[in-house]
């Protein structure tokens, strides 16, 4: 099933049709597309789009990397955690970003207690094993937003006393919105991520060819979804009637996931949230609901940090929303590699820098 | 060096192991007379042997495919059949933390045991260690291989000739990415390609094919060890995507993850550099054999360069750049 989507003659096809569509557009510049999803800009490059249509379409990534989106504030707010001896659980990506001091790996290396987790509720039988006061870093969209709530569910019906959450998670629209507002004019059109869409479906993003004229398109991550999801867009582009067109109707559905959604509105409400790039930003943050208070890390330990500025000359918090590209940073690929990052964007391997550097791109 | 602990990423196969290995190399001078192959080849009375070493550690110790027994047999025979050698004794020490089971390490022992009598090698010495509970994780395997080399003309990552044909023996990244989808809890259809190769290579040497170059694809996956063929043997390599063979299993489960199976380590696999115009009956002589009957032509090597790199013509007809991995790729969140 997976080669019909990647292994296919269609694919030229679309190449085709996208190429001639381009071409009556008689464009000035290369066309600026949005992809808002980690893992749309690594299969933007890892299947040769970008170096296919190099002078006419520009891909932007947006805010689409959950450990890019992470503050640096929030990052030292993780690593006080781990200093004062509190088992830090998270995701892989998660350890390497640098906060403004050190990262949970040069903690790991001091003899700090972290746990590298892919499933969230992998976290409940590690608090069910030890005595430690564990403490799970949430970070993520709505596609994992899901289960962190269903990792806070059953720690509260098992009345689990020592885990407690971090929540960093943030939610999709808002930010759009907040991006377009400051943005006006550069973005001609969204690849909107496939997998958040599965969870929201495709009402929230109306308001964006509604209130900016700027068409949006659903996709996949295979060569032929996103060859189905480019020349939605160009075709919207030409005919100047911006919609948002699901071009991954085999898992998206308009509705998205009623169950996931009450899950995720049962367990947490909106709360005002920092972004890497962008600041604060109200109602884009999820925070656990009152009855759930008890497994709250902000609630429960004394957080406070010092925010301090991030390091000098990363522009992570630029190339997240879409105003520069990581080939502008005089960091990347000289002080900022993969195995040194001093960004997030580099750190995980959804972030457009490690991506631009994994893939090679000039 | 850059930091000044190792880290894990030291033992990732890509650019971190090599920073490592140049530290080692210049504090070890010119007592060591083999760079960068797997085993090192010495002449004794006219002929040429191999010999090589390696430690296994892995976790799980059992997995679909095979445990860590099989494994340290396996790899340390294809690392003597990547010089074209012909295996004949290993050596075999195991080091057991205090409190393993008996029944876990008869079934280690029954699979080097089970996997040495498909073939007619022999363990020339051994030793066990005993370690403090907690002191190492369950069990360690280091094994040492002594074989003959067949190869008339040596086979070395630094052969590769403009022109060549890449051949691999079957799918790639299933070691990899079935170790990876166990530790995270979903192996559904997936199996280590565990196996060892050194038959294959027997025969193709003995059927006269001008073997120039020779990788099992271990850490790093085939990705990584093109990169070090380009490097080493300064010639640019195209892939073509659509040819390489990846199970879907693999890639459903690469996909989940958001790691790249070209990445991923292979443990029964090689990839063979030989001239185009024994590039087919290369293929006519392993496909009947059921460890190679996914054989596939998969590139070929471009022009001599100063600048190697290796190519990846994608599905959609471009050609991007595939790059040595610089750290160990870690399962995405999103």
């Amino acid at each position: 099933m997976r080669q019909d989507f990647r292994n296919n003659p269609k694919i030229k096809q679309l190449l085709l049709k996208i190429t001639s569509d381009l071409t009556t557009l008689e464009l000035e510049r290369p066309l600026n597309l949005m992809e808002v999803c980690g893992t749309h800009t690594v299969s933007l490059l890892k299947f040769g789009f970008r170096h296919y249509f190099k002078d006419r379409i520009k891909f932007l990534s947006g805010p689409g990397c959950p450990v890019c989106v992470t503050s640096v504030h929030d990052i030292d707010k993780t690593i006080s955690l781990a200093k004062k001896g509190y088992r830090i659980v998270t995701f892989g990506d998660l350890i390497k970003v640098p906060g403004s001091e050190s990262s949970l790996e040069k903690e790991i290396a001091k003899g700090a207690k972290v746990d590298v987790v892919y499933n969230p509720l992998d976290t409940l039988r590690i608090a069910e094993q030890t005595k430690d006061e564990i403490v799970f870093i949430a970070v993520g969209f709505e596609t994992t937003i899901p289960v962190i709530a269903g990792l806070v569910l059953d720690a509260y019906s098992k009345s689990i006393k020592n885990l407690t959450v971090l929540s960093l998670v943030k939610t999709m629209p808002k930010v759009l919105r907040f991006l377009l507002d400051n943005l006006s004019g550069k973005i001609d059109g969204f690849i909107m991520p496939g997998h958040v869409s599965v969870i929201i479906g495709s009402e929230p993003y109306k308001f964006i060819p509604e209130d900016f004229n700027i068409p949006c398109t659903i996709s996949g991550f295979e060569p032929v979804d996103l060859g189905l999801g480019i020349e939605s867009l160009v075709r919207q582009i030409r005919a100047n009637k911006p919609i948002v067109d699901n071009r991954y109707t085999r898992m998206v559905k308009k509705e998205g996931n009623p169950a996931a959604k009450h899950l995720i509105e049962s367990v947490f409400e909106p709360s005002i949230v920092s972004w890497r790039g962008f600041g604060k930003i109200e109602g884009s943050g999820l925070t656990l609901r009152d009855e759930f208070e008890d497994f709250d890390a902000e609630e429960k330990f004394d957080i406070q940090v010092t925010e301090k500025v991030e390091q000098g000359g990363c522009i992570c918090g630029d190339i997240i929303s879409g105003k520069q590209s990581p080939l502008d940073c005089t960091l990347f690929r000289t002080a900022c590699t993969p195995e040194h990052p001093i960004g997030p964007c580099m750190v995980s391997f959804e972030g457009a820098c490690s991506a631009f550097y994994k893939y090679g791109e000039k | 060096m850059s930091s000044d602990t190792i880290l894990l990423s030291h033992g990732s196969g890509g650019k971190k192991s090599q920073e490592l290995l140049k530290f080692i190399y210049e504090i070890l001078g010119d007592v060591v007379i083999n760079h960068g192959e797997d085993s090192g080849v010495i002449s004794i009375d006219m002929s040429c042997y191999a010999m090589t070493t390696d430690s296994y550690t892995i976790d799980p110790i059992f997995f679909p495919g095979g445990n860590i027994g099989k494994l340290a047999v396996c790899g340390t025979l294809n690392d003597l059949a990547m010089v074209g050698a012909v295996p004949e004794f290993i050596t075999l020490s195991l080091m057991i933390e205090e409190g393993f089971s008996f029944a876990d390490l008869e079934s280690i022992v029954r699979s080097i045991s089970s996997e040495l009598k498909k073939t007619s090698v022999k363990i020339i010495a051994g030793d066990t260690k005993i370690i403090s509970r907690g002191k190492i994780d369950k069990i360690f395997i280091n094994t040492a291989g002594f074989g003959k080399v067949i190869a008339t003309n040596a086979i070395s990552s630094i052969n590769a000739q403009p022109g060549d044909s890449v051949i691999v023996t079957g799918s790639v990244g299933d070691h990899g990415s079935s170790i990876m989808a166990y530790r995270n809890g979903f192996s559904e259809g997936l199996r280590s390609d565990c196996a060892n190769v050194a038959p294959l290579i027997q025969v193709l040497i003995e059927a006269g094919i001008d073997v120039h170059t020779l990788r099992d694809p271990t850490r790093g996956g085939l990705a990584s060890i093109m990169n070090e063929i380009a490097e080493s043997s300064g010639v640019s390599i195209e892939l073509y995507e659509e040819k390489i063979p990846i199970r879907d299993s693999v890639n459903g489960v690469c996909d989940a993850l958001g790691i790249d199976p070209l990445y991923m380590a292979c443990e029964g696999r090689a990839a063979i550099f030989v001239p185009e115009d024994q590039a087919k009956k290369v293929i006519e002589i392993l496909s009947d054999n059921e460890l190679a009957k996914d054989v596939a032509i998969v590139g070929f090597v471009k022009e001599k360069s100063e600048k190697p790199k290796v190519y990846l013509r994608t599905y959609i007809g471009a050609r991007r750049i595939l790059p040595l991995l610089s750290r160990e790729q870690t399962p995405r969140i999103c």
